[in-house]
């Protein structure tokens, strides 16, 4: 009973933590753009702006659901939360036929797939970036 | 009795519009608005039409693109499913069945979706990323595939995913065109059913003008066709009964008013042929009735009345005039006239009047109007006229005309040929029936004439026949009552008998040549003697009686003039004039004239008596014609007459000059050689 109270109240106490925990955007490193605000990023994600300015097809790749990276993404940055997601999502099916951006399992995944696509952009957490051929980071401006 | 007027056509009909041509114009109407009903219906559908080939091109696509998906479906899934599948030829062959499936799924939908905007584009992006999952898909394969196993669980699931990516970009494009789709679609299902009712509301425009044009045009057309052609059945019904003077109105200017004017026409014409024949039937009853009123009368003058009385109400004029020629045949003698305010004269038939001129030429003479009469007979300008139209007709019988029978107008008349024709048939009978009067007044007069005769010849017959019956008595007395009758008594008593009887035989021998002369049986004797001869001879031989009556004869003759004539008659036609003068003038001197000239011999007898008047004169040689002078003076009356028909058939001439108090010349004039007709009898005369 204590145990579970103490972790219930790390929890609650851990949640903000968590949640500010910073996630980095991550681009092909052919990709031009340096920074990009919340808002343009929020876009790119819902598939409401599919072309970078180079012309190249946006490919947003998320994380899991369950995901620390992807909650602290959708607090942090989208502003949004996962069940309001996966709402639009439907939604999206429904009425545009574009479905919710492929879920990656892991960095590695991340790295892989977004150094793979010339128009890919994913997230992982700051602290788990590393620098890597075939990507760059770029800066978050602004709020949603 | 009003005249025929010649049959004419009442005016001539224009057409001015046509029924027939109204119905050809109701049915290029109703064709025209078929075809429009035809077009309208076309052109309403037309979107519906294209709208639902859209429709259906868009359940094609997407069916298509629904196909497209499952198929991408199951070829996502066998690559996703490739790390735990156990054979990789057996996924590859689903992988490359589904994309089989997906390639001719797609190839429909592209193809049926060329009408729609945006989606070929979508189509082709699905293609572009199908090619990339294909692609990376082969990759993944072949890494799977791969024995060495060179490729880490790690790189082979990224190399899935990222055929995944393709995959999923191709399933957005291919959603993002059928959602395009459903949404044309959709589209095009609210813009049919926006617009379902208009096919109806165009086909129920169309058929409403339709039916109002029809209604109106077709009603138009069927009240002036029902109304002409009640007026029309009327129309018949009445002429049918009887009443030919109907006409049927004429409504409109087509070929139905054009028929009514036609039946009108044709009343109007058997009501003409019916005023005819009505006509020509009073005409004729007319005449018959004259003919009665003919057959009634006896005498001329009676036929005249009836001529002219029942003339004037049989032809509608207003005066007529009828004249005879007269015995001598140079006068046109007016019998009796009716309604003229002056009076007409006996007229020379010589003369060029109208009335003369039909009598000379025995033929008809029509005048309209005053202008026709001037133009025809100039000579008549300035006079005053009286009429203005006038029928002349001549009194014809065989080749004889009687006389000239006048009918006239106070208006101007244009005489129609059956009007002529009815006037002349008028004149006919009139003419029929005054020669018939005529010849009854012949037989009258000379029943009178013969009854006068009788009285006279038995009157003359008596006489001689009385005093000698009285003489022979008396003889008879004598002898019986004395035995001696002297001689000279006996023998006075003798002569005057013989003188009676001489007197009787002569009157006797005139009847019987009268005779002779009325059947044609007189016979001339001709030989050829001197004529003063013959003259002294009869002069010799009645000398003595003239004596007795202190009567000279005095005789002029030349010499040497020979005839040849019937000497008997030639005697007795002198005897007849010595006869006559010794009659008339008594005691005073008789000159007898013989002269020649040119081969005809010319002898005259004049005495001294009374004279003759100028109106007998011409009389006294008719048969039982005797002057009275106030005397009675003897005879039968046949001694000139007898005279006359010798010396005409000798081929003379017989005349008489005389002047009252001054006496009487008669002269005879004769062919001394006389060539004499075929027939050698004599020509019989006059005869009644």
């Amino acid at each position: 009973m204590k145990t579970l109270s103490l972790m219930l109240l790390f929890t609650v106490i851990s949640f903000p933590l968590w949640a500010q925990r910073n996630v980095v955007l991550i681009v092909n490193e052919s990709n031009p753009i340096s920074s990009l605000s919340a808002f343009q990023i929020s876009e790119m994600y819902l598939k409401k702006n599919r072309t970078w300015p180079n012309g190249e097809a946006v490919r947003f790749f998320d994380r899991s659901d369950e995901s620390i990276e992807r909650k602290s993404f959708l607090s942090s940055i989208l502003r949004r939360s996962s069940r309001e997601l996966e709402q639009f999502w439907i939604g999206q099916k429904l009425y545009t036929g574009n479905s919710a951006p492929s879920q990656l399992s892991s960095d590695k995944m991340t790295f892989a797939l977004v150094s793979r696509f010339p128009g890919a952009i994913g997230y992982i957490l700051e602290d788990n970036f590393l620098e890597n051929k075939g990507i760059k980071k770029i800066e978050v401006t602004g709020t949603p | 009795m009003k005249s025929q007027e010649p049959l004419k056509r009442s005016g001539i009909f224009e057409e001015k519009s046509s029924l027939v041509q109204r119905l050809r114009a109701v049915m290029i109407a109703v064709s025209v608005f078929i075809l429009l009903g035809f077009v309208g219906m076309y052109l309403t559908t037309q979107p519906f039409l294209s709208t639902l080939k859209r429709m259906n091109a868009a359940n094609i696509t997407m069916t298509s693109i629904s196909a497209a998906l499952d198929s991408l479906e199951t070829a996502e899934k066998e690559i996703e499913a490739l790390p735990d599948a156990k054979l990789t030829k057996d996924v590859r062959f689903v992988f490359f069945e589904a994309q089989k499936l997906f390639k001719t799924s797609l190839e429909t939908a592209i193809k049926h979706s060329g009408k729609f905007e945006k989606i070929p584009e979508s189509l082709k992006l699905s293609v572009k990323s199908n090619e990339e999952f294909v692609k990376n898909a082969r990759l993944v394969l072949k890494h799977a595939a791969d024995k060495n196993k060179i490729f880490t669980k790690e790189e082979l699931a990224a190399e899935i995913l990222v055929a995944r990516q393709y995959a999923q970009e191709t399933r957005e494009s291919l959603r993002h065109a059928f959602l395009l789709t459903k949404d044309n679609s959709d589209d095009d299902f609210k813009y049919i059913y926006a617009k379902r009712f208009q096919p109806i509301l165009a086909a129920l425009v169309i058929s409403s003008a339709f039916l109002i044009f029809v209604f109106i045009f077709g009603f138009s057309i069927t009240n002036r066709l029902r109304r002409a052609l009640r007026n029309l059945s009327m129309a018949t019904g009445e002429v049918a009964e009887g009443n030919l003077s109907y006409k049927a109105p004429i409504l409109n200017e087509d070929e139905l008013g054009h028929l009514t004017f036609a039946f009108n026409d044709m009343t109007e014409a058997l009501q003409a042929q019916k005023d005819n024949l009505q006509t020509t039937a009073d005409r004729i009853a007319t005449l018959q009735h004259i003919t009665g009123l003919f057959s009634e009368a006896l005498t001329p003058k009676e036929i005249f009345s009836i001529i002219v009385d029942q003339g004037l109400k049989a032809v509608g004029a207003q005066a007529s005039v009828i004249g005879t020629v007269s015995e001598d045949g140079n006068f046109l003698m007016i019998q009796k006239m009716e309604g003229y305010n002056y009076k007409f004269e006996d007229t020379p038939l010589s003369s060029p009047l109208p009335m003369a001129e039909v009598v000379r030429y025995g033929q008809p003479i029509f005048i309209t109007s005053k202008e026709d009469l001037f133009e025809k007979y100039p000579f008549l300008i300035g006079n005053t006229v009286e009429k203005l139209a006038h029928a002349i007709m001549p009194l014809q019988v065989g080749s004889e005309c009687l006389g000239s029978l006048t009918f006239s107008y106070s208006q101007n008349k244009s005489f129609p040929q059956d009007e002529k024709d009815y006037l002349i048939a008028l004149t006919r009978q009139s003419a029929q029936a005054l020669h018939r009067s005529q010849l009854f007044d012949d037989a009258r007069q000379a029943i009178q004439a013969r009854d006068e005769f009788l009285s006279i010849a038995s009157h003359e017959l008596r006489t001689p026949l009385t005093p000698l019956k009285l003489h022979l008595q008396g003889l008879s007395r004598t002898v019986k009552k004395e035995q001696d009758v002297p001689k000279e008594k006996i023998l006075t008593i003798a002569e005057t008998c013989d003188r009676q009887v001489t007197r009787l035989s002569r009157l006797i021998e005139n009847l019987l040549d009268v005779s002779r002369i009325s059947s044609g049986k007189l016979t001339l004797n001709k030989e050829t003697f001197n004529l003063k001869s013959m003259i002294e001879e009869v002069v010799r031989h009645y000398a003595d009686q003239l004596r007795n009556v202190e009567t000279e004869i005095f005789v002029e003759a030349e010499s040497g003039i020979e005839g040849f004539m019937d000497k008997v008659r030639i005697e007795q036609v002198l005897i007849n004039f010595l006869t006559n003068a010794g009659k008339y003038a008594p005691g005073k001197p008789i000159l007898i004239k013989l002269t020649k000239s040119d081969g005809v011999a010319k002898l005259s007898v004049k005495d001294q008596g009374p004279g003759i008047l100028e109106h007998d004169q011409a009389r006294v040689f008719e048969r039982f014609e005797r002057i009275k002078t106030g005397e009675n003076i003897g005879g039968l009356g046949l001694g000139l007459y007898i005279s006359k028909q010798i010396i005409e058939a000798h081929g003379g001439k017989i005349s008489l000059e005389s002047e009252i108090g001054s006496g009487s010349t008669f002269i005879t004039t004769i062919p001394l050689f006389y060539e004499e007709p075929t027939n050698p009898n004599m020509t019989a005369g006059r005869f009644l």
